[in-house]
């Protein structure tokens, strides 16, 4: 939303991953799904006050390099406290089995964080699109000086957003990790595949980042069915051709881009 | 004003910052070895998907090492150690052991637990004429296509377990449907290409080989494909992490209620990571320390110091690694010599017992010659530790199992 | 005569490195890898610090000199395996490669331009990962006798070390290959090309660009061909740079096509300094000897990596060299300018 390239959201997931693997250990995974988001978020308000601060009317080539500084010192002081070695996300017995859905069976918990994915982006497209903080937002990535001369608060917007976007890498990092495990590298190894999601849907655009995500897994599983070694390869030719031809992306507002 | 003042400040900070980086580690050269020490490369992953197995490894050669020293060391010098973390990728495996032999000066590398890595710094050892003792490395290729006069390589082939499983099992399933989920790199190509091999003449038919990238995570994709072929039998040639998320991950689709599982090669971490999920599925090892300790007194003198070092049984490629160094000591002593060029004629063809029966260095390959455990795993409850994870099916003597030479494609090179 | 003094400089400097790294815990073979992969950093400082466009996309060109160098002398040709026909063709190849995925990405600016390179690294990086029959897949390229470098009446073999010398605390001169003596040649033939070239009209335009697009524009320069020529001669480094690092190894593998290959140029310039000329090696250097020799005493080397990496940003903007550069500049004019407050004072 906020037209930065950032190679921290990575970082943001595996923060989310490692507070909810700890916070699970202790206190079960509902806790897990809670602490991960909140933690993730302050993490975020930090860094966007000390550091992204120093650089928002920087050129972008700066911000993205500052974020993904701020990527490495994350994922290498995760490696520092918690060891280089993938760490398992247990999952309590009750969601670990398997759901018979008539023609095949499916992991249970895969089914359930695919039901809790739809509900996230739901509340989040209610946050953006019917309350009044959401208007100052989207308002304010349009045209920061007008929103600002009337009264809004874009500087706290842009940070209640910034966090917002890094809770939820946190969410889905406490989420997704008892499927993925745990270890300091993943952040990084989830950044490139968002960043093709993103730029598909359109850079700042909220469906167009629920269109480029479906776009993205049915690519990939469609050339799979047709042409398996081409499977990985065919995503960034989408990513390429979009940027080549409509770089704001599917659901984007086109404009001139520039710097 | 101002900016002049920031502009001093950076110069300062500049020079600081170099002064105190300097000061760090100007002391770093007068730790360069003494002259009665000999350095040894100890090149494993400490992270990554076979990060548990290079760990492991690096227990079983401290432990070695630390022996071997308290007995007045190799020809009365101290080994010291150089450790690298090779992440389980081979550029990385490369540059340490370049480090090793250029910066400390090693006169052995030894470490693996993937084929990838081993290939790639046997070929920088013989560039570089230093002993290659690989571990855990289980491809074919090591001591075949890609030998090399100064690697060793003592741990069982792919082709040794292909042989072994067949010879096991084939009564048992080997006909039927067989859906492969293999790893994408040397290691898995060889032990697919093996199976294949030795179980399609007999009848069985090969449904899919569905290859995924080492350090794969999410194998929903490989295990719906693999549901809805609804095989008879279900290869997953996965090692370390990667095979704990594969068989798991199979679990919660009902694939090891519903499919014969084989998992070519396993060890006590792997099983460990999947609990209950390896009762019943059948699998390779070269050792397993239970088995060997009962049997023979050596192996369970190595087995009770290594649970008293660590506090847990050694896996099998930490077997390897301990005999590996060992055997590394007693070549240099039998030459002489850390020369290579003594070294390796005095291994070639030599016999010995270490923790398991009789084995040998088979002098045209560099490969160890030794026996293969055909295991079937049991379940958690069953077992008296978490590294108790398997029954012995069958032991199979190398000779009986290992590549011919008639067969292999190892030319190696000349001294 | 400031070009005679600033080559003897330079190859003075290039003769010494091997030897004084020795007693901070550096070794020749490392000074060889350092020389090599700034080849790379200096391409790819071309388009940052002159061009002012962040390529994420460098490993590209990098990996592709690598495979291609190894593949001509194992694959390709190899009943006439030659070192300079291994060169000739990484380059060719790779700057054919740049100049059609240039013409794609000059287009774009700021995040888009990154963002774009990187799409077409990881299109390179999964087609080589995917041919395995070609490239060898995961497991890469192992193994390839690295051809001697003819040189007409003689041919040389570059693992050959020099004669034993003992320098005391700087080591022996035998620790050194003669492949270190090759690629410092490399090194000043490739710093008299990039000095002729930011110090000729190109270089005032590219400038020129960074600093302000529109008016460039405005001012009659098609700023397109510059990029494109830019992104073509850093695509052309980097493959003589990967072609290097492959013979030099004798292996490479799909890792030197990951983007994290491409963000190490990026740490390397950007904290040695870009726009400046030495910032590239002196990044290369100081973050390679992070990763080899401090790398021995603490696990945490990446992490300081990281430290140093952002504090270069938020603390100096210009680089570590750029910065030490520019500061007698600023002083000068701040000379200048209170020199002019006092004068005006009654």
């Amino acid at each position: 939303m906020l037209r930065l390239v950032n190679f921290a959201h990575g970082a943001f997931y595996a923060i989310g991953a490692y507070v909810g693997l700890i916070v699970t250990q202790q206190y079960g995974l509902a806790a897990g799904l809670i602490a991960a988001p909140i933690a993730v978020a302050l993490f975020a308000v930090l860094f966007d006050r000390v550091l992204l601060r120093l650089f928002y009317d920087k050129e972008p080539t700066a911000q993205i390099l500052v974020t993904f500084g701020v990527a490495i010192v994350v994922e290498e002081s995760l490696r520092f406290i918690f060891g280089g070695t993938t760490r398992p996300f247990p999952l309590p017995e009750s969601l670990s089995g398997s759901f018979n859905l008539g023609f095949a069976s499916y992991p249970t918990y895969r089914l359930l964080l695919a039901l809790g994915i739809i509900v996230v982006v739901f509340a989040v497209w209610l946050f953006i699109e019917r309350t009044d903080y959401g208007l100052i937002v989207r308002a304010g990535v349009r045209d920061r000086t007008m929103v600002q001369l009337l009264g809004g608060n874009v500087k706290l917007a842009s940070t209640v957003v910034f966090a917002l976007g890094a809770a939820l890498a946190g969410l889905v990092g406490a989420a997704a990790s008892p499927i993925y495990s745990v270890d300091p590298n993943t952040g990084f190894s989830f950044l490139v595949p968002s960043f093709v999601v993103v730029v598909i849907g359109g850079l700042g655009s909220f469906w167009g980042a629920v269109l480029g995500g479906l776009i993205v897994g049915e690519l990939g599983s469609l050339t799979t069915l047709f042409f398996p070694a081409a499977s990985d390869v065919v995503i960034y030719v989408a990513m390429a051709l979009v940027l080549l031809v409509r770089p704001s992306g599917l659901l984007g507002e086109s404009e001139i881009i520039r710097g | 004003m101002n900016k002049d003042d920031l502009t001093i400040g950076r110069g300062r900070f500049i020079a600081g910052g170099l002064a105190a980086t300097a000061a760090t580690f100007a002391s770093i050269n007068v730790i360069a070895a003494p002259q009665k020490t000999v350095v040894v490369g100890l090149n494993v992953p400490q992270t990554g998907p076979y990060s548990d197995q290079g760990t492991d490894q690096l227990r079983a050669y401290r432990l070695a090492i630390s022996e071997i020293n308290a007995h007045g060391g190799v020809m009365g010098m101290q080994i010291q150690e150089s450790v690298g973390d090779d992440t389980t990728k081979a550029p990385v495996a490369v540059e340490n052991a370049r480090r090793m032999i250029e910066r400390d000066g090693a006169v052995m590398i030894t470490g693996g637990s993937s084929t990838g890595t081993a290939i790639a710094v046997s070929g920088l050892c013989q560039e570089k004429k230093t002993i290659f003792m690989a571990a855990l490395t289980h491809g074919d290729e090591t001591t075949d296509i890609n030998c090399h006069y100064h690697t060793f390589r003592r741990y069982n082939t792919a082709h040794m377990s292909a042989q072994a499983l067949a010879k096991t099992l084939l009564t048992k399933y080997g006909t039927g449907r067989w859906f492969h989920i293999t790893a994408d790199y040397a290691w898995g190509h060889s032990v697919y290409d093996n199976l294949v091999a030795v179980v399609e003449p007999k009848g069985a038919k090969t449904v899919a080989n569905v290859l995924t990238p080492l350090t794969t995570t999410d194998f929903s994709s490989a295990l719906s494909q693999a549901q809805a072929a609804k095989p008879d039998v279900l290869v997953i040639t996965q090692f370390g992490k990667d095979m704990v998320a594969c068989l798991n991950q199979a679990a919660s689709f009902g694939l090891t209620k519903s499919t014969k599982i084989l998992v070519p090669l396993a060890d006590e971490y792997m099983a460990k990571g999947v609990g209950d999920n390896i009762d019943g599925v059948v699998t390779t090892a070269p050792f397993y320390w239970k088995y060997h300790s009962d049997k023979y007194p050596a192996a369970k003198k190595f087995v009770d110091a290594f649970m008293k070092a660590n506090g847990t049984p050694p896996s099998n490629g930490a077997e390897c690694a301990y005999v590996d160094m060992y055997q590394w000591k007693a070549g240099i002593e039998r030459a002489g010599s850390f020369d290579p060029s003594k070294f390796i004629p005095k291994m070639e063809g030599y016999h010995f017992t270490a923790t398991k029966g009789p084995e040998y260095w088979r002098a045209f390959d560099h490969q160890g010659i030794n026996s293969v455990l055909v295991m079937e795993g049991v379940p958690v409850k069953d077992r008296e530790n978490p590294f108790a994870f398997a029954k012995v099916l069958e032991e199979h003597q190398g000779d009986a199992v290992a590549i011919p030479q008639a067969s292999t494609k190892c030319k190696i090179e000349s001294a | 005569m400031k070009d005679v003094r600033f080559y003897a400089l330079t190859v003075a400097g290039l003769v010494l490195f091997p030897f004084v790294i020795h007693p901070i815990g550096g070794y020749a073979g490392l000074a060889t890898q350092i020389l090599i992969v700034s080849i790379a950093t200096m391409g790819f400082n071309l388009l940052l610090g002159y061009a002012g466009v962040l390529s994420y996309g460098q490993a590209m060109f990098y990996g592709l000199g690598a495979y291609v160098a190894l593949l001509t002398v194992s694959k390709f040709f190899p009943e006439h395996a030659n070192f300079w026909l291994a060169l000739l063709l990484s380059i060719a190849f790779v700057t054919i490669v740049a100049l059609a995925i240039g013409t794609l990405v000059v287009r774009l600016y700021g995040i888009y331009f990154a963002l774009l390179t990187l799409a077409f690294a990881q299109m390179v990086f999964f087609v080589v990962f995917k041919w395995t029959g070609l490239t060898g897949g995961d497991d890469g390229i192992q193994g390839v006798t690295a051809p001697t470098v003819p040189l007409g009446f003689t041919s040389i073999d570059l693992t050959t070390p020099f004669p034993a010398v003992d320098l005391g605390p700087f080591g022996n001169l035998s620790d050194l290959h003669y492949w270190y003596a090759f690629v410092a040649i490399v090194m000043v033939l490739v710093i008299a090309f990039f000095r002729t070239l930011t110090r000729s009209q190109f270089g005032e335009v590219l400038s020129a660009i960074r600093e302000n697009e529109e008016r460039s524009t405005f001012v009659g320069f098609d700023i397109s061909r510059y990029k494109l020529a830019a992104f073509a001669i850093a695509g052309a480094l980097t493959g003589l740079s990967g072609a290097l690092r492959g013979l030099y190894e004798t292996s490479t593998a799909p890792d030197s096509l990951t983007v994290d290959t491409s963000g190490n140029f990026v740490i390397y310039a950007v904290v040695g300094g870009v726009q400046t000329l030495f910032g590239p090696l002196l990044g290369t250097g100081l973050i390679m000897y992070l990763q080899n020799v401090v790398s021995a005493k603490t696990d945490a080397w990446r992490l300081i990596e990281g430290v140093l990496f952002v504090a270069v940003i938020v603390f100096l903007p210009g680089g570590i060299l750029g910065t030490l550069k520019r500061k007698p500049k600023r002083t000068a004019r701040a000379i200048v300018a209170s020199a002019l407050r006092t004068s005006e004072t009654p």
